[in-house]
């Protein structure tokens, strides 16, 4: 399965909501979509989910347009909105059933679909109690579940992790992963960027409804930057010293302290790491611990969005 | 049994049996229709002591009376209350939302809830039960006339149902709700002392229908035709309101609205040949319009252009496009629809003059060349606005504001003369009678009433010009598309084009 984001456009009025983004992933990636809050994310998942209507561009599903046949993309997706409704007088089985039944699914076929995820999610213990008594964690597997009781393709979730304690990110994330792995495409808004930096296998980065970034979050990191950076301990000689030495290397631009180690920005080239170490052994540096430094989703994030709130 | 309901219906029972409210409004019913009947029992314990037989003294009346009224205030106060509630709390939260990612229809939401509503009912209906049958026991009662005031009352029920959906559906935003919640407690409280009355009359004094005779049947059936119209007319109104904005939402609305506009009009042509009487066809033709013309200022209150998916759904054959183009969303196209009726109704009328069949004659105070007036004025007034706010008022207002400012215009027309006439003792202010007010052709002065229509007709003309670029514009739309079923030659490209066509609408 391959969704294509084509030029996707939305305005409310005067205000660009979505500008012409594009973008593109298929079956087995998982693909976060990230971007400040007010940049555009929610409208246009909910254009993705046939909520809404662009004003412009189009969201393909194996090249059929969801806008134009919402019932067939319907089928294909399955969307996972941040929040559950707190209804005091429903179960969470009957929840799920509500919706396998909303999706066409009678008799054996239902009951063999609610099962299905009510065991993937690990609801059975909670299956007979009450929306609103559910932990937020819970919520979040029911709405899940929920999302994924007619076996979509595409699955859409708007901030999954949202309010939830780290057990609950941690199972949220292996459920994930093993979505991804059973062939499902998944695309995530979040803002916890630490989460999405582990599950995802590419970013989406959108600001003022603008797409500014796409792609693996090292492919980001490294993408216009022309050094690399190194991260160096030694027991001997101490950081100032280690600093120096650094410095008079060949194709070090810059060495700094950084707590008990120091950082080592060397032109981007694949022996500059092995030449430094190989130099600093040389010189009798007891090199206690080198490699390279790793940039997070976090410092792609504030480095390519400025902040701007559409 | 549960794969052949509506899942939404099926939802709803399931809540309705954990709901704590429901409950709680089942004990509470049985609890005050029991004390109630005690009270009234009490009431008559001297007559009964005194030897006054049970028939004699109505007991069995005033014990149905008093559940009767409990049962009232239950079903047309409570029930829709509830079911309003409930749909509001959805519409509000993302649970609406969420179940249009789903392939329900919106159709079947609606149908789900009022069934479930109906279920609500008929739980109360039956839960009066037993204190009805004590009423029968107790004597002095005609249980035909009992059934029928009940089944009357649940009719009213399940119209208030669907008037509870509606309102919830139409009333977003949360001032606007309190507003209408106001308005329907005073509507309801209302309805509850009229059809409690009626029941109440139905019992004691006789309803005097008789379903042995063919004109015995005839109020009831006209009841039931009233109720049945209202009933669907809020459920084809709330189902487009819930669909989703870019979503075809005219058809249901106008698609039933042109059905219950014949139904009336074959029902008022048959009461005008069976008692010979020409103003039945007037009644209609007169509502008619009214319904029209406030339809038509909804529709001048579209959003310009066509959205994707009411494009999408165009058919490529030609006459099933003309269809589409009448009933589709759309500003201009609901315009024509609008007017269509009206102008049908007007050529009946006329015609039923005209032939004067059954010796029908045309009526002193009203005829076709009165309702001509009417109706020209109507369309005048809501497609000048619609041709003003394309040719500039858009930079200051929004096109929603198209129907109110018309409807405003209207108000203004007929009031300012009317002013200016209790000012002016001298009836220098004829003149000013004559443009503008839709009400100018219903006067007393039948001479005056060609000029009036022809002032109207050219006014009308006007805005109808005025509007034919967005027409042509609008029948453009219809004309290029032709889908080819959802995996045919329509692809997106196509779509692109098309939108941005769409979006040159926008003056």
């Amino acid at each position: 399965m391959i969704i294509e984001i084509n030029n996707l456009v939305r305005h409310f009025g005067k205000v660009k909501a979505v500008d012409g983004v594009s973008f593109t992933f298929g079956t087995g990636e998982v693909v976060g979509f990230v971007g400040p809050n007010g940049a555009g994310k929610t409208t246009a998942l909910r254009i993705l989910a046939t909520l809404d209507e662009p004003t412009a561009g189009d969201v393909l599903i194996d090249g059929v347009s969801v806008c134009d046949y919402p019932e067939h993309a319907r089928q294909q997706i399955g969307y996972m909105p941040d929040a559950l409704p707190e209804h005091a007088d429903m179960t969470a089985h009957e929840y799920v059933d509500f919706f396998g039944r909303a999706f066409g699914f009678r008799g054996a076929a239902l009951r063999e679909a609610v099962d299905e995820v009510e065991t993937f999610t690990g609801l059975d213990p909670i299956r007979h109690k009450t929306l609103k008594s559910l932990s937020k964690g819970m919520k979040q597997r029911v709405s899940l579940a929920r999302a994924l009781v007619h076996r979509p393709s595409l699955l859409v979730m708007d901030e999954p992790a949202n309010g939830l304690d780290p057990r609950a990110r941690i199972e949220l994330r292996e459920l994930v992963r093993a979505l991804a792995e059973s062939g499902k495409a998944i695309l995530i808004s979040s803002h916890i960027l630490a989460e999405l930096g582990e599950m995802c296998s590419s970013v989406v980065i959108i600001e003022r409804g603008v797409l500014v970034g796409k792609g693996t979050v090292e492919h980001l990191a490294n993408t216009g930057r022309p050094t690399q950076r190194l991260l160096v301990r030694a027991l001997t000689p101490p950081p100032e010293a280690l600093v120096r030495m650094l410095l008079e290397l060949p194709g070090v631009t810059d060495a700094q302290i950084r707590g008990d180690r120091c950082t080592a920005d060397v032109t981007v080239g694949s022996d500059a790491a092995a030449d430094v170490l190989t130099a600093l052994v040389q010189r009798g540096v007891r090199v206690a611990e080198f490699r390279q430094d790793q940039i997070g989703l976090e410092d792609v994030f504030m480095k390519v969005t400025r902040g701007d709130v559409a | 049994m549960s794969n052949a309901m509506n899942p939404v219906t099926l939802k709803e029972l399931r809540q309705m049996v954990r709901s704590r409210l429901v409950a709680a409004g089942l004990i509470g019913f049985l609890t005050v229709a029991l004390i109630a009947v005690t009270l009234v029992l009490l009431s008559s314990r001297e007559e009964l002591q005194r030897g006054i037989s049970l028939g004699e003294q109505g007991l069995g009346q005033s014990v149905f009376h008093s559940v009767y009224f409990v049962l009232t205030v239950v079903l047309l106060f409570c029930a829709p209350f509830y079911v309003g509630i409930r749909m509001g709390a959805e519409r509000s939260g993302e649970n609406l939302d969420l179940q249009y990612t789903t392939i329900l229809k919106p159709r079947q939401f609606v149908d789900g809830k009022a069934a479930s509503a109906f279920v609500l009912i008929l739980l109360f209906a039956s839960a009066a039960l037993p204190f009805l049958s004590l009423s029968y026991l107790l004597r002095g009662l005609d249980v035909f006339q009992a059934l029928l005031a009940t089944l009357m009352l649940i009719v009213v029920a399940v119209c208030c149902v669907y008037e509870g959906l509606f309102l919830a559906a139409a009333t977003p935003s949360r001032v606007f709700r309190v507003i209408i919640l106001l308005a329907a407690l005073v509507f309801h409280a209302t309805l509850v002392g009229m059809v409690n009355a009626g029941g109440a009359a139905m019992v004691s004094f006789g309803s005097h229908i008789s379903f042995a005779t063919w004109s015995g049947c005839v109020w009831p059936a006209l009841f039931l035709a009233g109720c049945a119209s209202a009933c669907l007319l809020l459920r084809a109104a709330t189902t487009s309101l819930i669909m989703p904005p870019p979503a075809n939402r005219a058809p249901p609305v106008r698609v039933w609205i042109t059905g219950l506009w014949i139904a009336w009009g074959v029902i008022a042509a048959f009461s005008a040949w069976v008692d010979r009487e020409i103003d039945y066809l007037y009644m209609w033709a007169i509502v008619s319009i009214i319904v029209m013309a406030v339809l038509s200022g909804i529709s001048a209150s579209f959003a310009p252009g066509y959205s994707r998916r009411v494009l999408g759904e165009i058919s490529p054959h030609r006459l099933a496009r003309l269809r589409h183009f009448v009933f589709f969303s759309g500003a201009e196209n609901g315009m024509i629809w609008a007017l269509l009726p009206g102008l049908a109704s007007l050529l009946a009328a006329r015609l039923a003059e005209q032939i004067g069949l059954f010796g029908w004659t045309p009526s002193k105070d009203m005829n076709a060349l009165r309702l001509t007036g009417f109706f020209l004025y109507l369309t005048a007034y809501v497609w000048s606005i619609r041709a003003l706010w394309r040719l500039g008022l858009h930079k200051w207002i929004t096109y929603r504001l198209a129907g109110v400012i018309a409807a405003v215009l209207i108000l203004l027309g007929w009031a300012l003369p009317a002013l200016i006439a209790l000012g002016d003792a001298t009836g220098g202010s004829d003149a000013a009678w004559r443009v503008g007010n839709i009400f100018a052709v219903f006067t007393e002065d039948p001479p005056e009433i060609p000029f009036l229509v022809s002032i109207a007709g050219v006014w009308a003309a006007i805005a109808l010009i005025a509007n034919l670029p967005g027409l042509r514009a609008a029948a453009r739309q219809f004309a290029a598309r032709g889908s080819s079923g959802p995996f045919g030659t329509s692809g997106p490209t196509a779509h692109a084009t098309d939108n941005a066509a769409a979006a040159n609408l926008t003056p």
